[in-house]
């Protein structure tokens, strides 16, 4: 079920009236039935796999807590393989067979490994992470092992975060099924109007971009240069709406039942540095990685040279996180590549613009740093959405050759583009730089708020892609 | 414990009284600002929307073109009413899947019927393609003022129904092309004509083969749809032609699509003129303006080809 659907705003209606209806000991049963339908309404067979993990993680929790020394660390390591395993069979097999058949074939040798026809679940590795962050906690001893089967069930289910993250904690999220929440006015308030930016985003924004976007990266081979930089540094805003969209509805949902989801967005797309960046995208698998993988290798306390590895290995496996294809793995060594060269040429960047003297201009400088960071994680990207090396590649040829005019594909998308970016900049630089002056969104006057929200309602209306399909992040 | 009950309620309460005033602010500017939109795209006096209006309600004449953009630009009416005597428009729509042409068709024989329709084909109209649904929206101001075409609209989605309650979503994404609707284009170049836009210009690019999707299935809603076009016409005793158009490229004889346009026109006995691959127009670049569009040239000789055949 996607939440930018019909389907999806009755689903909701439906569910927090009943949850609200309900006696506090019965609404675990509600979101746990809830979080199968919504997840069924995708391919209906896969909730097989995700029992499975759910199976596997709740007996590995009890026997991690229940055992003493090496036995404790068997049985994750058993959890992590399960895991693992359900990952590299659904998402990773082919891709993995692909390569051994490529390198056969450097030996004229034929694979004789099958391809397997299996299409990948949806939210694969946003729940196995999840689950695996449980087990990984309670072998650390930071987490209680959860005994009441249907609350770890919902842990991982729990259908605001199921498909597309974030990657939440049993440290943070476990213990609030425990909790009664009542009906809270305000929170509910605040969960909708979440809700309705993240629609907004969605809707006005990214499946616009996305029509300029898919158009020009679809027929590269008829696209001069200036249409692709600019499908390139559009595609940056539509992931970034696309994604946090989804995060902003997911948070938005679990709030106006009373819980609280771990922010995953601070507003990436106003970065200063490609480091600051990741501080703000996808926060939530950013830190499960810095916990469970950078960490554990040994973090910032090593080597400088040491450092740099190990943030390369982090990006390398961020990138194959995404996808099983080499192009994600080549935008995650990039991303690595610029937070390493950033660390290791930061005295000498600071000195020359110094030197240059923008930083005297403070205002200035910060423009100059935005769009900078912008364009060098733009352009790591087209890794991103390229649907191959080879046309990656042509991407960057194409757009040295700035021959032509901009491909406009009748000029409404891109002026109806133009407009929701100006919005969507507008109201991002507001609560930036700007976040204790004037508010409309949160004035104290209930008419000027409500006509506010009304009129994002009545631009999604007029403006929106009702028909723009499933957020990019599902695929993973 | 009394008071602090008390007090909740009335927090519960003011908060679905909030959120019943701000549902009203929502009702009144989306039925004002819908009845401005409906009042602007009724007005529009040339472009798309234009056509589309009086393709529905407007045609009166003898022979109708119905199909995607290899009918708009393809078929010159001026041609065909100078060879056969009589009044003819083209309806075809660029972009427009067979829901389109059925929609038009239900509405045009609701007013009256035409004595001959010509259906364009196209390599892979008849195939699963999900734009072809969303693109039904094209039609949806007509949802509530058309009963004859709400189930061909339904096939967009479950809750086409619920949606038009909003007087704002029927126009959604139109403000733009309404605006420019609004002004006559003084360019003739840019002016449809009975319908039909010449496409000037010649093809200057390599001939290729045309890209047709191995795994492509044949969509059952289409072909169901394609039918009862085909059924529609025959009961209302029009006759109807079904034409491929030229294509420049190398056309594989495998597209699914065709095949079963084919097919069913066979089953039904309706002449079914196949000039995919004419050896006259096929690798003459000349006639065409892009590897699928026959240009200005191109069409007085196909038109030509096509009123000869069905005088």
């Amino acid at each position: 079920m996607l939440f930018n659907s019909f389907h999806f705003i009755l689903f909701f209606i439906v569910v927090t009236t009943l949850y609200y209806l309900l006696p506090f000991n019965k609404r675990w049963i509600l979101l746990l039935l809830a979080s199968c339908y919504f997840y069924m309404a995708f391919v209906p067979i896969y909730i097989l796999i995700l029992g499975f993990t759910i199976v596997v993680d709740y007996f590995a929790g009890i026997a991690i807590e229940n055992a003493q020394g090496k036995r404790r660390k068997s049985f994750l390591i058993i959890s992590l393989i399960a895991n693992i395993g359900v990952l590299c069979v659904f998402k990773y097999f082919n891709f993995i067979n692909d390569n051994i058949g490529f390198l056969l074939h450097g030996f004229a040798l034929k694979n004789p490994i099958p391809y397997l026809h299996i299409l990948l679940p949806i939210g694969l590795s946003f729940h196995t992470f999840q689950a695996m962050s449980y087990t990984i906690e309670v072998y650390r001893g930071n987490q209680k092992t959860e005994r009441h089967f249907g609350l770890y069930a919902l842990f991982v289910m729990f259908y605001p975060q199921l498909v597309a993250g974030p990657i939440e904690r049993p440290q943070n999220l476990l213990h609030q099924f425990r909790q009664n929440h009542s009906f809270n006015s305000d929170r509910v308030m605040d969960g909708l109007k979440q809700m309705l930016w993240g629609f907004f985003k969605k809707l006005v924004v990214a499946d616009r971009v996305a029509l300029y976007v898919n158009t020009c990266y679809n027929t590269l081979e008829y696209q001069q240069g200036f249409p692709l930089i600019l499908a390139t540094l559009f595609f940056s805003i539509q992931i970034y709406c696309d994604f946090s969209a989804y995060s902003d509805m997911a948070l938005g949902a679990a709030k106006v039942m009373g819980f609280d989801l771990m922010k995953n967005f601070n507003r990436p797309i106003l970065a200063k540095s490609t480091g600051e960046f990741w501080k703000r995208w996808h926060i939530s698998l950013s830190t499960w990685f810095k916990d469970y993988l950078y960490f554990p290798l040994g973090g910032n306390k090593v080597h400088v040279a040491r450092r740099y590895f190990n943030l390369m290995v982090v990006f390398f496996i961020s990138g194959l996180w995404h996808g099983a294809n080499w192009t994600y793995v080549i935008w995650g060594c990039i991303n690595g590549f610029y937070l390493i060269f950033a660390l290791a040429t930061k005295t000498y960047r600071d000195k020359f613009n110094t030197a240059i003297g923008i930083t005297k201009f403070k205002a200035l400088y910060t423009v100059y740093q935005i769009v900078i960071t912008y364009v060098l994680i733009s352009l790591s990207r087209v890794f991103f959405r390229a649907t191959s090396i080879q046309d990656a590649v042509l991407v960057f040829k194409k757009m040295c050759t700035t021959s032509g005019s901009i491909f406009a594909q009748g000029t409404s998308v891109l002026l109806y583009s133009f407009f929701a970016i100006a919005i969507l900049l507008a109201v991002e630089i507001k609560r930036e730089f700007y976040p204790n002056s004037f508010s409309i969104s949160n004035h104290k006057t209930f008419w000027v708020r409500a006509s506010y929200y009304a009129v994002i309602v009545i631009i999604i209306f007029m403006f929106g892609v009702f028909d723009g399909g499933q957020f990019i992040y599902f695929q993973f | 414990m009394y008071n602090k009950k008390i007090l909740h309620t009335n927090k519960v309460s003011s908060f679905f009284i909030k959120l019943f005033i701000f549902m009203a602010i929502v009702l009144v500017l989306d039925k004002s600002i819908g009845a401005v939109l409906k009042h602007f795209y009724f007005k529009q006096n040339s472009g798309l929307d234009f056509k589309t209006r009086y393709a529905l309600d407007s045609t009166h004449q003898q022979v109708l073109i119905f199909g995607s953009s290899r009918a708009e630009w393809v078929y010159n009416p001026d041609t065909i009413e100078t060879i056969l005597n009589t009044s003819c428009y083209n309806a075809g729509r660029n972009g427009q899947p067979i829901f389109y042409h059925y929609a038009l068709l239900q509405s045009t024989l609701k007013r009256y019927t035409p004595n001959t329709i010509v259906l364009n084909v196209d390599a892979g109209m008849l195939t699963v393609f999900q734009d072809s649904y969303d693109r039904i929206s094209t039609l949806l101001p007509f949802y509530n003022s058309h009963p004859e075409i709400k189930s061909t609209l339904d096939l967009k989605g479950p809750y086409e129904k619920i949606k038009t309650w909003s007087s704002i979503y029927p126009y959604n994404s139109l403000l733009l092309s309404t605006l420019t609707g609004l002004k006559k284009i003084p360019d003739q170049k840019n002016t449809f004509v009975k319908g039909y836009k010449a496409l000037d210009g010649v093809y200057t690019d390599s001939v290729r083969t045309l890209h047709v999707e191995k795994d492509s299935l044949l969509d059952a809603v289409k072909v169901k749809v394609y039918t009862q076009f085909i059924d529609d016409c025959k009961a209302a005793g029009c006759k109807l032609y079904i034409v491929c158009a030229p294509y420049l490229v190398h056309m594989p004889t495998t597209d699914k699509s065709l095949l079963a346009a084919k097919q069913i026109a066979a089953q039904k006995n309706i002449p079914y003129w196949d000039y995919s691959t004419d050896t006259f127009f096929k690798n003459k670049p000349y006639l065409f303006a892009d590897f699928k569009h026959l240009n200005a040239k191109g069409v007085a000789i196909f038109t030509k080809l096509i009123a000869d055949k069905i005088k």
